[in-house]
């Protein structure tokens, strides 16, 4: 079995700058929001902020939290040429009603919506899942700014 | 709320895995041999009988059989292809309606409950004669009567397989192959030692020439135009010889069972039925005729044709005396297998209706501890019990009455083939009966229009011919048929007609197992698929997997995973609905159509997709293929379970392909 491959790594897409540390005051649209606000100016050519956040809130109608707390919130826009991240670490957690997991990492990705780029952003998605398992979550969570966290994927390879 | 480490994650709890008999697929071989326990037994008795109906003529008349039975797997060859669980009700209720499907089945089951009074007559008179033998050398008296002997023996074998089928005692392939095998055996020592024997004394080929008894003639005796002669005198002897195709339903009802590819294996089997028939029943049936005296033929050999032949042969007489004994072992175990068949064919095509609605459900009430259709299975071995002591062990006129139900089940199946194609013409038939001639977008089938005109020329000669075949065949198929409309007016008025999930035809049996864990040592093969399923009209994908892969190098793992938000783990709870089971029901029908093994599965966790994959990372699956979701769309399938699968992998992540088929589409990604 092949190891996979990703043409874009995780450290490309989230650097100091991409990386929030929030407190559990936020409930999930209003996570994604924040993250849709910090990210759109990546991707203002394309999409309107509110059409960017319309959009992801009708992907979230399907999306789920995963049990070791990282919640991935994606779109993929037709017009985008790359991938684009925003990452939220909410050391306190973040209770969703509709979720038995706390979210506790969330990172919103834009994926172009071409479909040569489909394997990639399936890609995106499974390497995530893949690195944030609880032991990362539970190590970005110990760290206390985005600089560090940054430096932990780069450290990590990721 | 902390999630627990990855490590420590669980693997699937409450796994329910499927097991049932009809998972699992035979060779051609092996179908060969269920048909050949059935269809090769008339040839200890079809002779004698014949003989004994129009004289010294029979064995033409037999092999003509024979060439004709070839013709008639033919037709099977066709219909079965068409329906997977198929045979007489399915394709006549299919092509005519259920009216005409339930006289159809009526005279099938005179056919069955037959078959085992002819089958263990046949054998007790084999025995008693064989018997008469031994005591007779052995200067001991003999002077029993043979035919009350088999009335004896015939009661006893079928009190025997009525408790083995009460008991659910299943037909086993594998003892149906070694009882060919060692008939067969005999039937090529018959074979050889006939030919030295005609070598070494000559031979005159039998007469063709009709000489009709008094009781051959039946009615027609008084319908001064109907003369036993010419082309009326061939199809009346045909007609007296028909009860040899006995045997054929056992092809619609061995389909099913039959390994991909289905219909070249099926075709497979009609050819090793159609040649053994031919040399077994119609060559023997031959040299008998040329060896055994016309006069003992008449005689004294009547009743157990293949004795005599054995005991006639050129050779020392204890050897020919050994010879004997093997043929009505032979012949014990061949015939025994028959009446065995009389009740599982009986069983089955009473369920078959039953299902349908147009037998009562008492009829279908479990014994309380073997679980089977005891009522069925009592009835059949009551009505076989009374036709044994009524007949007295006489085999000619139970062959009278065998030839209604033969004659009459078979003209249906091929009148409803002949229908079917201009009803059905958007029917995708894998095969075809040949000579058809194609008019527009028909195709005319001649030869089946042949076909059945033989058989109905054969079945109204027969009508006139055997009077009290005639008389017991239409009133037997009138008390079934009223009892059939009967209850099928009284099921209506019910609320519902589906039975308690127990007694369900296919026994779904869902075992559960304490981790998906116990079950992997199951798949033993080099690949693996895995198919989620969940909409039992939704199947599309499985359809794509079975008709591609390869069952001797793939295994396929069915699954349908759950959510059950309320687990309850480690209680006994069997939270199985109605619809799990039906789409269950659909997979394995679809298996069954392909001839493929399949290993269908139930899980119940908060994600199907993470059940998905994590049966597919335990398993080590190479592929997932999922038929798409109407209400989430294939994207968004992919993306649920790129990220499941990316949760559970480690660093070196394995890599599975991840296929959506939906109908005209396919979406193939990697993982």
């Amino acid at each position: 079995m092949m190891k996979q491959q990703d043409s874009a790594t995780l450290a490309s897409l989230l650097s100091a700058d991409s990386i929030f540390y929030l407190d559990g005051t936020y409930d999930r649209p209003g996570l994604v929001a924040f993250l849709a606000a910090k990210l759109h100016p990546r991707v203002a050519e394309v999409i309107g902020e509110k059409a960017l956040v319309d959009r992801l809130n009708e992907v979230e109608k399907l999306n789920n939290i995963l049990e070791t707390g990282l919640y991935i919130p994606h779109a993929k826009l037709p017009d985008l040429s790359d991938f684009h991240a925003a990452m939220a670490v909410i050391p306190a957690g973040l209770k969703d009603p509709a979720s038995p997991y706390a979210v506790r990492a969330a990172i919103l990705l834009l994926s172009p919506g071409k479909p040569p780029f489909f394997q990639q952003h399936l890609n995106m998605l499974a390497s995530m899942a893949r690195t944030f398992q609880t032991p990362f979550i539970d190590k970005l969570c110990s760290l206390s700014s985005p600089a560090e966290a940054a430096g932990l994927f780069a450290s990590a390879g990721r | 709320m902390n999630p627990p480490p990855s490590s420590d994650r669980p693997s699937l709890k409450k796994v329910f895995v499927l097991s049932t008999a009809m998972l699992s697929f035979i060779s051609f071989w092996k179908a060969s041999a269920i048909v050949l326990c059935d269809f090769g037994s008339s040839a200890y008795y079809s002779g004698g009988i014949a003989m004994n109906a129009y004289g010294p003529a029979f064995p033409w008349f037999v092999m003509g059989v024979m060439l004709f039975a070839g013709v008639m797997l033919a037709v099977y060859v066709e219909s079965c292809s068409m329906f997977v669980r198929g045979g007489v009700y399915v394709v006549v209720r299919h092509a005519m309606g259920k009216f005409l499907a339930k006289i159809a089945v009526s005279s099938l089951v005179f056919d069955y409950v037959l078959t085992g009074p002819i089958s263990a007559i046949s054998a007790g008179l084999y025995i008693s004669y064989l018997a008469k033998s031994l005591l007779g050398m052995a200067g001991l008296p003999a002077d029993f009567s043979p035919n009350m002997l088999a009335v004896v023996f015939g009661v006893a074998v079928i009190a025997y397989f009525w408790k083995e089928n009460i008991k659910g005692v299943k037909e086993s392939g594998d003892t149906n192959v070694r009882i060919v095998l060692f008939v067969a055996v005999i039937a090529v020592i018959l074979l050889l030692w006939s030919f030295l024997t005609v070598y070494v004394r000559g031979f005159t080929l039998p007469p063709f020439k009709l000489e009709f008894s008094e009781e051959a003639l039946g009615w027609s005796k008084h319908i001064s135009w109907l003369k036993p002669i010419g082309f009326i005198g061939v199809f009346m002897a045909f007609g007296h010889s028909i009860l040899a195709l006995s045997g054929l339903e056992s092809m619609a009802q061995v389909y099913r069972e039959i390994e991909d590819p289905k219909v070249p294996n099926l075709k497979r089997t009609a050819v090793i039925v159609f040649v053994f028939s031919v040399m077994f029943t119609g060559v023997l049936t031959f040299l008998s005729s040329m060896i055994i005296p016309g006069d003992l033929i008449a005689g004294e050999y009547a009743e157990n044709l293949l004795s005599g032949l054995a005991l006639h042969l050129h050779g020392p007489y204890f050897a020919r005396l050994a010879l004997q004994a093997l043929v009505v072992i032979s012949g014990g175990l061949i015939l025994m297998g028959a009446v065995n068949t009389s009740f599982v064919g009986a069983n089955g095509i009473l369920n078959r209706v039953a299902e349908d609605g147009i037998l009562h459900d008492w009829f279908r009430r479990l014994h309380p501890k073997y679980g089977t259709t005891s009522r069925i299975i009592t009835m059949v071995a009551v009505l076989q019990v009374i036709i044994i002591i009524a007949s007295r062990g006489d085999i000619f006129l139970l062959g009278q009455a065998y030839a209604f139900g033969v004659l009459w089940s078979l003209v249906f199946d091929t009148l409803s083939l002949i229908v079917l194609r201009f009803k059905d013409t958007e029917f995708e038939r894998e095969w075809m009966f040949p000579l058809n001639i194609k008019v527009k977008r028909y195709q005319v089938p001649v030869g089946l229009m042949a076909v059945l005109a033989v058989l109905l020329i054969t079945g109204c000669l027969n009508l006139v011919t055997k009077p009290t075949a005639t008389v017991a065949g239409v009133i037997f198929t009138a008390v079934f048929f009223t009892l059939f409309q009967v209850s099928e007016k009284l099921n209506e008025k019910k609320a519902t007609l589906h039975l308690d999930d127990d007694e369900a035809e296919e026994k779904l049996n869902l075992k559960s197992e304490a981790d998906i864990n116990t079950i992997l040592p199951e798949l033993s093969k080099p690949n693996r698929i895995l198919v989620p399923a969940r909409n039992p009209d939704n199947l599309v994908h499985l359809k794509q997997v079975l008709k591609t892969v390869d069952d001797e190098t793939t295994d396929i793992i069915v699954l349908s995973a759950k959510v059950a938000k309320a687990m309850e783990f480690g209680r006994e709870e069997t939270p199985v609905t109605d619809e799990d089971k039906d789409l269950f029901r659909n997979v394995v029908l679809m298996a069954e159509k392909y001839g493929k093994t399949v290993k269908p599965m139930l899980v119940f966790s908060n994600d199907p997709f993470l059940s998905i994959a994590q049966v597919a990372r335990d398993a080590r699956v190479g592929e997932i293929v999922m038929g798409v979701s109407g209400s989430v769309g294939a994207e968004v399938q992919l993306e649920k379970l790129a990220m499941a699968w990316g949760m559970l992998q480690k660093e070196d992540g394995l890599q599975v392909t991840a296929r959506i088929i939906w109908q005209g589409r396919e979406l193939t990604y990697k993982l």
